[in-house]
């Protein structure tokens, strides 16, 4: 067996050696690649539509979805970006979970195993990459005309005469096709030999071969050369990456990622892609127009529904078909009109839930769901859009505004037209919760930056606004049975928000068809509480045993941090609040009662006399006993009052007995792999909530979104049970304010949350960079659109929205 | 194995040694990036206490005295002009509008009924005059030796019950009225308006504090352009450096070559800097004492300025010796090019007023001259064996071009041009912005005799989770091994905001109050170091610039601002 095994290893190296040998025979005679980028990163990022020939020329104006494509189209979308991204999609799994990264070849039959695999996806890249697509062109001669990948500057893409050239894919080994597919031969077998030298590890047997074989192409050490990119420090300290920024390839064997190489970027998406993307979203290039003038939306039955009233009103003609500055717009007259978008609802008035507020959803394949079609019949065109409930209507609606786009002229002399597609969508969503936390204690944030971010939500489907609305830092919350709350703990006297002030949060919610989800945390991150009623906390012994009661233990807890659990007191008090919260401020059945972070070392029992006291008379033994004391009563109550309640996974990391009704948000990501994590939880059989890869407070340079995006609740846990899949409710982004507040809140949240908005909305979408990279230009739309809604949304990358950036922050309320 | 056990012990008890002794030096300082769990803010304001720290400022006993808003006035002395009225005019509705709005119990009929400062010992008096002395007639354009010292007294031994800025040039008054709003601030029970009596002496450490922002990546609009213009000159800032086109797009629209923004900006009508918009920001820059210094950077990053002007960048070749389509950095073999060089760079020397011109000169990547057979038989004619040499020799021509205007004009260019070895006159200006071997760099570039800008640790494009001020407060511009001459030669430098990342909708906020830090460090005494007092500091800047309407992210962790909210 071993025997075989070193056969296999062998025959895989002597096959990479031959072609490398191929290529290097080819690589002499060759001129480095041109280096297309800059310091900090290559762009192509902005499309500009100028035509509508051009926008339909080539394959990019129909969406993907349902539609076979034809044989030419299928090659020349092959050669010209899916040819690496497909076989990098088959390979890079297969690298991933077989290469050996950090071993030693200490002859073992796993290790040798390794070998054989990491050559065979090696061999099979070669044969899929290259002798494949060779074998089929040489046969087939085609003149492929190169569509697609405009951009701004023509000297930053390839160009379009010498790619017509290049694809004369008779010579699928010529140099120019291999660069036009991104492959520059010099290049990538530097950058490899220059990897095998420099990260000997991460190369194993595959190194020593090309070690053997090739002299270092880059002998002095790095720094040496002026040609080398310093900027990025971070990339620089990286081991191996150096290889990068000497030799470009994309193609990178050791990290099987690509870098830098600008026009394999993903998918070209046309004007009017929507975000996130439907279920089902057939289109076609007949175009249908707008009369701005005129245009509305309509239900089909009389009486009132105040969300669908609130979406009419807000999804207005200057909101469908904005127009910059005093430029008119008008119908294209050679295109069918829609005169009005018509909305029709289940009959059953309990059924459509227009006078109840969103609820978590059993059946979100009805709950959201939404059929929406814009068609032409007999030369008259129409738009219909149906939905069980008021809520999945709001969501078509949300679609149907992001399916409209003008043919911005540029200087504002033509009339603007707006046009749609003819286009079939029909929608659903993948999880029922799909949420966005605020935290408003570390900052106080102004009534009016809620509606900004329900307004944002609502454009990326989010359902639920997670409110932790009091902490440590202040209780802004004004409770009406305990008024000095807020009176004494918040941050000063108008840095509240009154009962009416809550109450319009969750109505403007409402109307968004958008939950909220109030939480009070207790009993760590309880200060908040504290300042008016220091009774309510546990006196640590911050200085040791023998010490004194309120002494803090510094640097870094105060002299009171978390709930009493020893006093009755303390759960009569809890028990009053949330009589009130139930009763009067929370509208949906869920609350959360957060549980995180309790701060273990006040309740010390070598240091507490009064805890130690505590658990000698209850017989506990753990101090996680004392937590499950309090965690119990405190569920237990808020069960009594008919609430639902959530809790961050605390207890559960430390064993506590928590009933199974409560929801389990997971938030941890450092320690163990948030995957292995939020699997122990569900293991456990309750229903979570995913948060912990998607807190947006914390802040790294670059294209972040990707990081965000390539996160999934199911595909990036293995080995999920079906049953534990079911009771994966959904996910939420989490913004914490330590380092935010009103002036930056809302470029911190958005477009980050559209990435997880999509992965929460929408089935199918893949985990790798290929799936990142094709959502990334129409997340840039997407973000665009908002930016001309009036929410100053962060830009993902280079480039620019079209005239409306100027003009940031327009107002439309 | 002993030596190991023996050796790791050792290690593991000097480490401890290191550590304490580093918490004995750093003393309370390390307390700024520590997050204390308590209710309240992390960090209470400081009162009246001006951003960048002066260099001199005495107190006198707590005494106080008391402004009122509507009786207060400014009184000229001596010399004034358009830009010290207008300056008087703008510091006074700040007065009015923001440091009153603080306090929104102070107004006349309240005043009248509520006197509580009458009561305190330190009260001196009313402040209703600060008389304003300019011992020179003002200067109209800023320029690099300009003269920003100035003094304030506020009813000081022989002073009491007046106010007196006294300035020997405009600068100085510009820089006095911005540091006396800042000793505003409102009383506890926000019933009046107070300012410690004091002295203070101020001038700046360094005499070049510039912001660069870039507008090629993004385009940024003419709004953001002042609000960030009025921002530098709340943190004393004195020069805008306009990094104004790059490989992205082209947005400075040319008089001689307007085919170049047309080809190379984004969008040819909307993002584009035209004549007009650039003098408007020239002027409302010169009325707050801020130079604007432009950079067209060559002959790398030009790849928007290709499609206007062709020939100008070199085209690269393929292995079969065929041009591939894509271009490289500016062709030094086409004479032409030095025609096009020369007669635009004349345009540009003309709308920008100031002495100096950024050049640029950075990161020329060599791998497109390297393909190209022109470039080789160039180099084969003029006996050239090296890349840089011809990198050398465009910026040597450029050099000379810029150099032989009629204008008396100078020029700055990144440190790849010294560490290229291209020869440049002696009052040239290097700016040194890679963030590897600073201290070796920066002494290089001093012992060659030039004068020298720094930015390497202020690339405030790059960002990171928490508080990250602190390392750019530690950081300093004279931190390397030279002599002293070699350290005056140091003239300052400045945060860069490249906007890769940026545009519009959150540049203010990314940048500001991060920018603030720089600008102490460039304008304070070298001392000024207690990042815990700067801390306090900062978060009453933070809140005093919140009120003025502009929007700064929250530097230092959780807490509020007043009565600023909406």
């Amino acid at each position: 067996m071993t025997k075989l095994f070193k056969v296999a290893t062998l025959v895989t190296c002597g096959s990479v050696v031959i072609l490398y040998s191929i290529n290097f025979v080819k690589a002499h005679n060759a001129s480095p690649l041109v280096n297309i980028c800059d310091k900090h990163s290559c762009y192509d990022h902005e499309q500009k539509v100028e035509s509508l020939e051009e926008v339909y020329s080539g394959e990019s104006n129909t969406s993907r979805r349902s539609r076979a494509l034809p044989a030419t189209k299928f090659l020349d979308g092959l050669l010209r970006e899916s040819l690496f991204n497909t076989t990098m999609n088959f390979i890079v799994p297969g690298f991933h979970l077989y290469m050996p990264r950090h071993t030693t070849d200490d002859g073992s039959l796993d290790h040798l195993a390794m070998q054989a695999f990491f050559g065979l996806f090696f061999a099979i890249s070669w044969i899929a990459t290259i002798a494949i697509p060779t074998i089929v062109t040489y046969f087939q001669p085609l003149g492929i005309a190169r569509a697609g990948h405009r951009s701004l500057h023509t000297a930053t893409t390839l160009n379009d005469h010498n790619s017509e050239q290049a694809f004369n894919v008779k010579w699928m080994l010529n140099d120019k096709v291999a660069e036009a597919i991104g492959l520059n031969w010099t290049s990538c077998v530097r950058k490899t030999v220059c990897q095998a030298y420099e990260d000997p590890e991460k190369y194993s047997i595959l190194g020593q071969c090309v070690r053997l074989l090739f002299p270092h192409p880059h002998p002095q050490p790095f720094g040496a050369d002026d040609d080398i990119d310093f900027t990025d420090n971070a990339e620089k300290e990286n081991n191996g990456r150096d290889c990068n920024h000497v030799y470009r390839c994309f193609f990178d064997v050791t990290n099987l990622s690509f870098h830098g190489v600008h026009f394999i970027q993903g998918q070209q998406w046309p004007p009017g892609s929507p975000w996130p993307l439907p279920f089902s979203w057939t289109s076609i290039e007949k175009l249908v127009t707008f009369d701005p003038a005129t245009f509305k939306i309509v239900k089909n039955f009389t009486g009132t529904c105040e969300p669908i009233d609130f979406a009419i009103q807000k999804y207005n003609q200057s909101f469908l078909f904005p127009v910059y500055g005093n430029g008119n717009s008008s119908p294209d007259p050679s295109l069918p009109v829609v005169a009005e978008l018509v909305v029709t609802l289940s009959d059953n008035e309990q059924q459509n839930e227009c006078l109840q507020y969103p609820k978590l959803s059993d059946d979100p394949e009805t709950h959201e769901h939404y059929d929406l079609g814009i068609r032409v019949t007999e030369n008259k065109a129409i738009a219909t859009l149906e939905a069980t409930t008021v809520w999945g209507a709001l969501r078509g609606i949300e679609t149907f505004s992001q399916l409209i786009w003008p043919n911005d002229d540029y200087e504002g002399k033509e009339e603007t037209h707006f046009f749609a597609n003819i286009t079939e969508i029909h929608d659903k969503p993948r999880f029922s919760h799909r949420g966005l936390m605020i935290d408003s204690a570390r900052h106080y944030l102004p009534e009016r930056i809620f509606y900004e971010i329900l307004d944002g939500m609502m454009y990326n489907k989010l359902n639920v606004l997670h409110w932790h609305i009091v902490d440590d830092q202040s209780f802004p919350f004004v409770c009406v049975t305990f008024p000095e709350l807020s009176a004494k703990g918040a941050y000063n006297d108008k840095a509240v928000y009154t009962p009416e002030a809550v109450q319009r949060v969750i109505n403007g919610a409402r109307l968004r068809g958008i939950r909220v989800i109030l939480e009070f945390d207790t009993p760590g991150h309880t200060l908040g509480f504290g300042t008016a009623f220091p009774e309510l906390l546990t006196p640590c012994y911050g200085n040791g045993p023998n010490g004194s009661p309120d002494a803090p233990n510094f640097p870094k807890y105060e002299g009171r941090q978390n709930l009493d659990p020893t006093q009755k007191h303390t759960y009569d008090f809890m028990r009053e609040f949330f009589t009130e919260i139930a009763q009067n401020v929370s509208k949906d059945s869920f609350v959360h009662v957060g549980m995180d972070e309790v701060y273990m070392g006040c309740w010390e029992p070598s240091h507490n006399p009064v805890i130690k006291e505590f658990m000698s008379k209850n017989g506990y033994t753990d101090l996680h006993q004392v937590q499950e004391h309090y965690t119990m009563r405190h569920v237990e109550m808020v069960k009594s009052l008919g609430l639902t309640p959530i809790s961050w996974q605390d207890p559960l990391d430390y064993n506590v007995n928590l009933d199974k009704d409560v929801v389990i948000q997971a938030w941890k990501n450092w320690g163990t792999p948030w995957g292995e994590q939020f699997k122990i939880i569900l293991a456990k059989g309750y229903r979570t909530i995913l948060s912990s890869p998607w807190y947006l407070d914390v802040i790294e340079y670059g294209e972040t979104w990707r990081k965000y995006y390539k996160i999934d609740p199911i595909k990036s846990v293995p080995s999920l049970t079906d049953e534990e899949k079911s009771r994966i409710l959904g996910g939420e982004a989490c913004i914490w304010i330590e380092y935010v507040d009103k002036t930056n809140i809302i470029p911190r949240i958005f477009p980050f949350v559209s990435a997880i908005g999509e992965r929460l909305w929408t089935f199918d979408i893949g985990l790798d960079d290929t799936a990142v990279d094709n959502a990334r230009r129409r997340l840039d739309q997407h973000r665009c659109r908002m930016l001309r809604r009036g929410l100053p949304v962060q830009p993902i990358s280079m480039g620019y929205c079209g005239r409306w950036e100027t003009e940031n922050r327009r107002r439309r309320r | 194995m002993k030596f190991l056990i023996k050796s790791a012990l050792l290690h593991i008890l000097v480490l401890l040694l290191v550590y304490n002794l580093s918490n004995c030096v750093n003393g309370h300082d390390d307390s700024v990036t520590r997050q204390l769990q308590r209710p309240g803010p992390q960090y209470y304001p400081s009162r009246g206490e001006p951003w960048p720290k002066p260099q001199l400022r005495n107190l006198y006993n707590d005494s106080i005295m008391i402004i009122r808003p509507p009786i207060f006035r400014f009184k000229v002395l001596r010399y004034t002009c358009d830009m010290v009225e207008d300056a008087l005019k703008r510091y006074y509705s700040i007065i009015l509008k923001t440091v009153s709005h603080s306090a929104p119990i102070v107004n006349l009929a309240n005043a009248k009924h509520n006197k509580s400062w009458k009561s305190d010992p330190g009260f001196k008096g009313y402040l209703d005059v600060l008389q304003v002395d300019l011992m020179a007639p003002c200067e109209s354009m800023p320029h690099e030796s300009m003269d920003e010292a100035y003094e304030i007294k506020i009813g000081t031994s022989g002073f009491e019950g007046t106010g007196l800025l006294t300035a020997s040039s405009n600068w100085g008054i510009l820089r006095g009225l911005e540091t006396f709003v800042q000793l505003l601030y409102p009383a506890d029970d926000f019933s009046s308006i107070q300012i410690k009596t004091t002295l203070i002496l101020d001038y700046p450490r360094f005499s070049y504090r510039s912001v660069l922002l870039d507008t090629s990546r993004h385009f940024l609009s003419m709004k953001i352009l002042k609000q960030n213009l009025d921002l530098m000159a709340f943190n004393k800032y004195n020069v805008f450096h306009w990094h104004i086109v790059d490989d992205q797009s082209f947005p400075y629209q040319s008089r001689k070559f307007p085919q170049l923004s047309d080809k190379g900006a984004y969008q040819p009508y909307t993002h584009v800097y035209t004549q007009q918009n650039i003098a408007e920001i020239i002027e409302y820059a010169r009325l707050r004492g801020i130079r604007v210094v432009a950079e067209f950077d060559t002959p790398g990053h030009t790849q928007a300025w290709g499609p206007a002007i062709p020939g100008l960048l070199t085209p690269c070749y393929n292995k079969e010796g065929q041009p591939d389509g894509t271009f490289g950095p500016i062709d030094p073999t086409n004479e032409k090019n030095f025609e096009f060089i020369h007669s635009f760079f004349e345009e540009v020397v003309s709308v920008f007023p100031d002495k100096y011109l950024h050049l640029g000169g950075d990161e020329v990547y060599y791998d497109c001259w390297k393909s190209s057979p022109l470039i080789a038989a160039f180099m084969a004619q003029q006996n050239m064996t090296d890349y840089a040499e011809v990198e050398q020799y465009y910026m040597q021509r450029l050099v000379n071009i810029v150099q032989s205007y009629p204008k008396n004009s100078s020029y700055i260019v990144w440190q790849e041009t010294i560490d290229n070895g291209v020869q440049v006159k002696k009052d040239a200006i290097v700016h040194v912005w890679k963030n590897v071997n600073v201290p070796q760099e920066m002494s290089h570039v001093t012992s060659l005799g030039y004068k020298t800008l720094f930015s390497s640790c202020w690339y405030l494009n790059k960002i990171s989770y928490g508080i990250d001020w602190t390392t750019y407060y530690d950081c300093d511009p004279q931190n390397f091994n030279g002599t002293n001459a070699q350290k005056r030669l140091v003239l300052g430098g400045g945060p860069a905001m490249w906007t890769e990342y940026v545009d519009s909708a959150n540049i203010i906020a990314r940048l500001w109050p991060r920018a603030s830090l720089p600008a102490e460090r460039l304008w304070s005494d070298a001392n000024v170091r207690n990042k815990s007092d700067a801390a306090r500091r900062l978060e009453e800047h933070r809140c005093r610039l919140l009120k003025r309407g502009y929007q700064l992210q929250p530097p230092n962790g959780p807490g509020f601002c007043g009565v600023e909210w909406d």
